[in-house]
C-alpha cells in the first residue's frame, strides 16, 4: 500500500527473507551434519559406509520434513 | 564536478589514489611493484590466544565480545537516562528498535508475542555490536608476535593429545612454560626418544609449509612493508633447512631442530625462495631477527563458533522455554512425538525427524552467522593485499550492512521460531486469529 510506512513494510519482508534464506542453511546443514555423523561413527564401530549412508539419507529426511513444515508455516503466516 | 578546479584536483587526487593502490599491491607485485604489500595474515578458524590471566587463557574474540557489551551498556545508557515525552536522537533510535519488534511479535502470536521481545532484541543488539565492532579498520591489525617456539609447541601438544600420549605430554607440560618458553631444552633432553621424534616428524609433516614472517624492529615489532609476502620463511626454512627427511628425524636431527626453535630466528642458511635468491643482500640482513606470525590482539566475536554457538543455544533453548510454557510440557511435547503408543507410524517417524530439525536449527544458527562474518574478514583482508589503502573502504560498508543483515535475520527468526514453538500441535487455525488481530 502506498500509505504504508516503511517500518511496517519491513515488517512483513525481513521476517519473509529471513525464513527462506534459514531453509536454504537448514538443508545443507542436515544433509551435512547427517554425513558427517555417520562418518564419525563409521570410523568409531568400524562400519563404513554403512552409516554414512544411513547419515545422509536421515539428514535429507530431516531436511525434507523440516523445509516442508518451514514453508507450510510461512504460508500459514501469510494468509 | 570536472569543470571547477576542485572538484578536478579531487578527482586526480583519487585516481592517483587508485593508480598508486594497485600498483603497490598485489597485483602490481607480479610487475615489478608491490611496494604496499605487506605480508598475508596468518588465518585460523579458532581464536587466538592473547594471554594468560592466572590459568585463564584469554581469547582475541573474548576481548571484542567484552568490549561490544560495554559498548552497547553504554549506549543503552545514554539512550535511557533522560526519558522525556520527546525522545533526544538515541532514544528514538531505541524507541524505533522496540517499536519493529513489537510490532513484529505482536503480528505473528498477538500479545503472547511480547514474551519474545526481550531476548529477540537483546539478540539483536548484541550480535549487531559483535559483528560491527570487528569490522573497525584497526582490528585485526595490533597484536602480539607468536614465535616459530611457540607455534611449534601448540601444535606438538596437539598432535600427542590427539593420540593421548600422556607421558610425553606431561613431560611436555612440566618442562616447558605456557608459551612454550624451554621447549628446545626439553627436545634436546628428550631426543633419543623415538616416539618424540615421531610426533615431531608429524608436527613438521602437517605444518612444515606454514608460512612465518621475518619481523623487522626491536620492542615493537612490524610487519616489514613492501613485497611483505617475500619476508616469509616457511616452518622447515626456519628449523629443519638441513634436514634430509624432517618427517622422520633422528636424534641429531633433534638436537638441531631444538636449538633452533628455541632461537625463533631467521637462519644464516639462505632459504630456498626466489626472491631471497635474487637478492642476497637483502636476506642477509635479516638473518638473526625474529621469526613468527602476528596474533592480533584483537578480532570480531562473531567470527569465533564459541560465540555464534552460545547465541544459538541461547536463542533456541529460549524457543524450546517459550514453547514449554505456553503449552506445557505435554502439549508442546505432543508438537513433536506426543504419545507413542497412540500416533500413527508415518506421524511418530516426522515428529521425530521435527524434534532432530529443532537441534539442526542450532547449528545452522551457528554456521549462518559464523560463516557470513569469518567470510567478511577474509574479503576485508584480500582487499587490503590487492588493493592497499582504499580497497577496503567499499567492502568495510558492505560488512557493516552484511553485519546488520545478520543480526535482524538471527533474532527476527528467533522471534519467528518462538511464534511457532508457542502454537498447538494440529491447531494452526487457532492462532490465525490472533495474527490476523495483529495486522
Amino acid at each position: 500500500m502506498p500509505d504504508e510506512r516503511s517500518p511496517k513494510r519491513l515488517q512483513g519482508v525481513i521476517p519473509t527473507l529471513a525464513r527462506l534464506t534459514m531453509i536454504g542453511w537448514f538443508v545443507g546443514v542436515s544433509i551435512a551434519g547427517g554425513a558427517l555423523l555417520g562418518w564419525w561413527l563409521d570410523g568409531v564401530i568400524d562400519s563404513a559406509p554403512l552409516l554414512l549412508i544411513v547419515g545422509v539419507l536421515l539428514g535429507i529426511a530431516v531436511a525434507l520434513v523440516g523445509m516442508m513444515r518451514m514453508l507450510s508455516d510461512l504460508g500459514n503466516s501469510k494468509s | 564536478m570536472l569543470s571547477s578546479p576542485k572538484g578536478l584536483a579531487i578527482a586526480v587526487f583519487l585516481l592517483a589514489l587508485a593508480v598508486v593502490s594497485v600498483l603497490g599491491g598485489a597485483l602490481g607485485a607480479a610487475f615489478g611493484g608491490g611496494f604496499l604489500g605487506g605480508a598475508v595474515p596468518h588465518l585460523q578458524v579458532p581464536s587466538e590466544l592473547v594471554t594468560y590471566i592466572g590459568d585463564y587463557a584469554l581469547y582475541n574474540t573474548v576481548v571484542m565480545f567484552v568490549a561490544a557489551i560495554v559498548v552497547l551498556l553504554l549506549l543503552t545508557w545514554l539512550a535511557t537516562r533522560k526519558i522525556s515525552e520527546v525522545p533526544g536522537r538515541w532514544q528514538s533510535l531505541m524507541e524505533l528498535l522496540y517499536e519493529f519488534f513489537i510490532g513484529l511479535a505482536e503480528s505473528t502470536s498477538g500479545k503472547t508475542g511480547r514474551i519474545f521481545i526481550p531476548i529477540a532484541t537483546a539478540i539483536f543488539l548484541v550480535v549487531l555490536f559483535s559483528n560491527w565492532l570487528g569490522v573497525l579498520p584497526v582490528i585485526g591489525n595490533i597484536g602480539r608476535v607468536e614465535t616459530t617456539q611457540e607455534f611449534v609447541f601448540h601444535k606438538l601438544e596437539k598432535k600427542l593429545e590427539t593420540d593421548s600420549k600422556t607421558a610425553l605430554l606431561d613431560g611436555l607440560h612440566d618442562d616447558v612454560g605456557k608459551k612454550g618458553e624451554g621447549l628446545g631444552e626439553y627436545l634436546e633432553t628428550m631426543a633419543a626418544d623415538k616416539d618424540l621424534q615421531k610426533y615431531l616428524g608429524k608436527t613438521l609433516d602437517t605444518y612444515g609449509d606454514q608460512g612465518f614472517v621475518i619481523f623487522d624492529g626491536d620492542g615493537i615489532r612490524l610487519l616489514p612493508l613492501g613485497r611483505g609476502e617475500d619476508y616469509k620463511l616457511t616452518l622447515i626454512d626456519v628449523v629443519a633447512y638441513d634436514i634430509e627427511d624432517p618427517i622422520h628425524p633422528t636424534e641429531d636431527d633433534v638436537l638441531k631442530i631444538a636449538h633452533r626453535v628455541d632461537a625463533s630466528v631467521a637462519p644464516e642458511s639462505v632459504p630456498n625462495t626466489d626472491f631471497f635468491n635474487e637478492n642476497p643482500g637483502k636476506y642477509l640482513s635479516l638473518v638473526g631477527k625474529r621469526t613468527g606470525i602476528l596474533v592480533p590482539y584483537l578480532r570480531g566475536s562473531s567470527t569465533d563458533l564459541n560465540m555464534t554457538l552460545a547465541i544459538a543455544i541461547v536463542a533456541m533453548l529460549s524457543v524450546q522455554f517459550w514453547g514449554i510454557k505456553t503449552l506445557g510440557i505435554g502439549g508442546y511435547w505432543d508438537k513433536f512425538v506426543g504419545n507413542p503408543f497412540k500416533r500413527n507410524p508415518i506421524d511418530l517417524f516426522v515428529g521425530l525427524l521435527e524434534l532432530i530439525g529443532e537441534f539442526i536449527k542450532v547449528i545452522s544458527f551457528t554456521f549462518r552467522l559464523f560463516g557470513n562474518m569469518f567470510a567478511g574478514e577474509i574479503l576485508l583482508i584480500a582487499m587490503g593485499f590487492l588493493f592497499p589503502l582504499i580497497g577496503m573502504i567499499p567492502f568495510i560498508g558492505l560488512e557493516l550492512f552484511v553485519g546488520f543483515i545478520q543480526a535482524i535475520i538471527f533474532s527476527v527468526l528467533t522471534l519467528m521460531f518462538g511464534a511457532f514453538a508457542i502454537m498447538p500441535h494440529h491447531h494452526p487455525e487457532g492462532d490465525h486469529h490472533d495474527a490476523a488481530e495483529g495486522h
